[in-house]
């Protein structure tokens, strides 16, 4: 709060010729968050998600189950020689222990699991040094948009940074998480977001990296993770 | 690199002469252009989306006080800090501030067109604090000490080649002009510097008054990467991005980017809403949000040019534009070019210091055509226009001419005699075109060729008997 402030609210109430401060229109205009037909978590909005998630290069895959995602990520693994792999702590990854399975299957790679003390900064930093050298991520998604082929990612279930630091960012999800578009998440989080629902940073994630900023050629993985992989795990979903 | 809005017809000149930077321009505006047409085909509803967003920014825009009101209180609710600013140095200074207290010598910094119009870098390095831009282009132009020529692209102007010699010769690194090359030295290069700022600095793209929820739009990471390493994140925006509720958004992010790179969505949009929360991993720990005014109020006080506040600094005015596409973004002599550019910069500036800007337009209306926001960006011009000439910006020569010209056309004898007078001197002259040149004037523009006979003449000469009055 600075002297400013009334400075400027003067000057614009000014401007609009009132005196004293003005109104919105609080009752709010109807269809404002509009939605295209299709139902949560149904085959249309599944393969939908596939067909929009593989045109923006997020390479969507499905997985019958977690084992056969567990497979997946060890053929990719060895395939593209990562050898630092970092696991969230998304429901999805504690339940299956992702991370100690894939230490288990691929003792020579390191995985490690984002957890512990996030309170002091040291730690803090010290998680940021450790992601910055993660070859790859592995973490859960709280939304799908089958729209646009977007992940959502709350900043409440993982640090903002696992999914951004790593040269290749995965994120296995469960078909019952698609939602048809954006405003769908948004009657999702709540009528009145302002509640608290609404996570300290909520981040729209629509395939990997990019930048056109050097003769309009595209390149990918500007600064961010250079492969986006969404796998879909058929049997963790209502769906079936 | 000091260019002004008052150099136009020169760096215009200068510009349209450059056949390699025509060329760029004509084929990145082209290819933004057909891009953004592809995107907006797959949306049957899109003239109703322009409709609905202009008529939120009204709403936003008529009632600003309340809404920025509304805006600092959920922001505060959410832990956040929020700092009025009447004009540039007053938001410059609070930056410069918060740097001291944190002792930050380096600022890793993302777009923000608003923080490019207070000159913030230049602020910061006065100060002694390093700015470093972090957006691939604005950390090209960076180094090469240029400014932005595109909203949104902002090297667009520099090739391939230009910008390996300019990495071999600052970093010292071995000359290559492979773009993904080139790409990955600045990546690498900044990773260090996100890695060990204090503060991170970005622009907002749309803030949401309900829930104090800024918006960020991009394709990088980097404005991720700006928001979630540093301790302290501070956002910098002009008073009229205020959007009243946050359930508004989803028709934002449509409309911004299929009208500014053709996509559907762009790889990366963070919605913040205040600093970490406590148990999060990460995230900064204070959050600063400064409201820009510098000039917005008293653009507001006229309502004729009051919708220039509703712009979402899209770009596809700039593409679609026949002067842009020619004369390129450093002929405007300010960070806003094109159209938009055009309305804002004498707004800014000074009508007097921009004087040229309105009249960079044919006035062909593609701009309002194409503006997702439904802007009526050339009656903005042509009122710009007006009020330059009744303040007498024009050349007495110009005035002269106008107001003979409306005599005549108000008086039939003053006509006759004015077009038989013209008629006379091309005769005299020896010309066919027009009989006399008027400097300034005459050199760029065509003037029709005067018939060897009134219309009236010919009527008189060739009516029948009977026919007619």
């Amino acid at each position: 709060m600075n002297g400013s402030r009334e400075v400027v609210l003067r000057r614009i109430r000014r401007a609009l010729l009132r005196s004293g401060p003005g109104h919105g229109q609080e009752q709010g205009s109807p269809d404002r968050v509009q939605s295209t037909p299709g139902q949560v978590g149904s085959t249309r909005l599944f393969d939908r998600f596939q067909e929009q998630s593989a045109r923006v290069g997020g390479e969507p895959r499905v997985c019958s189950d977690i084992e056969d995602a567990l497979a997946g990520m060890q053929d990719l693994i060895a395939r593209a020689g990562y050898g630092r792999v970092a696991v969230s702590d998304h429901e999805i990854c504690r339940r299956h222990r992702l991370a100690q399975r894939l230490s288990e299957l691929l003792p020579e790679v390191s995985v490690w699991r984002e957890e512990g003390d996030a309170e002091t900064q040291g730690s803090r930093r010290q998680n940021s040094r450790r992601l910055a050298q993660a070859d790859l991520s592995v973490t859960g998604a709280d939304f799908l948009i089958a729209e646009s082929g977007t992940v959502l990612l709350a900043s409440a279930g993982s640090s903002r940074q696992i999914s951004l630091l790593p040269t290749a960012h995965l994120v296995l999800a469960t078909p019952d998480q698609v939602y048809p578009d954006l405003g769908a998440v948004f009657r999702q989080l709540g009528s009145a977001p302002e509640d608290g629902l609404l996570p300290a940073a909520l981040t729209m994630i629509t395939g990997p990296s990019r930048t056109a900023d050097i003769e309009k050629v595209l390149i990918k993985g500007a600064h961010g993770p250079v492969r986006q992989l969404t796998w879909l795990v058929e049997e963790e979903g209502q769906l079936s | 690199m000091n260019r002004t809005p008052s150099q136009f017809k020169i760096l215009a000149s200068e510009n349209v002469a450059d056949r390699r930077l025509r060329r760029t321009f004509q084929s990145a505006t082209s290819h933004a252009l057909g891009q953004r047409a592809q995107s907006v085909q797959l949306v049957p509803e899109w003239e109703d989306l322009r409709e609905r967003a202009h008529r939120i920014k009204e709403e936003a825009v008529e009632n600003l006080d309340f809404y920025l009101e509304k805006l600092e209180a959920s922001v505060i609710r959410r832990g956040g800090r929020v700092f009025w600013a009447r004009d540039a140095s007053e938001a410059s200074s609070y930056v410069v501030d918060l740097c001291r207290r944190l002792q930050a010598s380096t600022v890793v910094k993302s777009k923000s067109m608003a923080a490019e119009e207070i000159g913030l870098t230049d602020a910061l390095e006065a100060a002694g604090v390093e700015p470093v831009e972090t957006d691939l282009g604005e950390f090209i132009i960076q180094v090469a000490g240029e400014t932005p020529s595109h909203i949104i692209a902002p090297a667009l102007h520099m090739t391939r080649q230009q910008i390996g010699s300019l990495f071999h010769e600052k970093f010292g690194i071995p000359y290559t002009d492979v773009p993904a090359e080139l790409c990955a030295f600045a990546r690498q290069r900044l990773r260090r510097e996100f890695l060990s700022a204090r503060l991170g600095i970005s622009g907002v793209n749309f803030a949401a008054a309900d829930t104090g929820t800024i918006a960020i739009v991009e394709n990088e990471g980097n404005a991720r990467l700006c928001t979630s390493l540093p301790r302290v994140h501070l956002a910098i925006m002009g008073l009229e991005k205020v959007i009243p509720r946050f359930s508004d958004l989803p028709l934002f992010l449509r409309l911004l980017a299929r009208s500014s790179t053709g996509q559907r969505q762009t790889s990366y949009v963070s919605m913040i809403s205040g600093p970490r929360r406590e148990g999060e991993w990460d995230g900064p720990e204070e959050f600063h949000l400064v409201l820009l005014d510098n000039g917005r109020s008293d653009i507001l006080a006229d309502p004729r040019v009051r919708r220039s506040l509703y712009c979402i600094r899209c770009g596809a005015c700039l593409n679609t534009c026949p002067i842009y596409q020619r004369v390129g973004g450093h002929s405007y002599g300010s960070v806003y070019s094109g159209p938009i550019g055009s309305v804002l910069t004498p707004l800014f500036q000074g009508l007097e210091v921009a004087k040229d800007l309105p009249f960079a337009s044919s006035l062909c209306g593609s701009c309002s055509n194409i503006c997702p926001v439904k802007i009526d960006l050339h009656h903005q011009l042509l009122w710009l226009r007006e009020k330059l000439v009744s303040g007498r910006a024009t050349p007495w020569q110009e005035r002269l001419a106008m107001s003979l010209f409306a005599a005549g056309m108000k008086d039939p004898a003053l006509y006759r005699m004015g077009s038989a007078l013209l008629r006379l001197l091309l005769r005299v002259s020896g010309r066919t075109d027009r009989p006399f040149t008027v400097p300034g004037w005459s050199p760029t523009r065509d003037f029709p060729a005067l018939a060897a006979t009134s219309f009236k003449q010919w009527w008189e000469d060739n009516r029948q008997p009977g026919e007619g009055p």
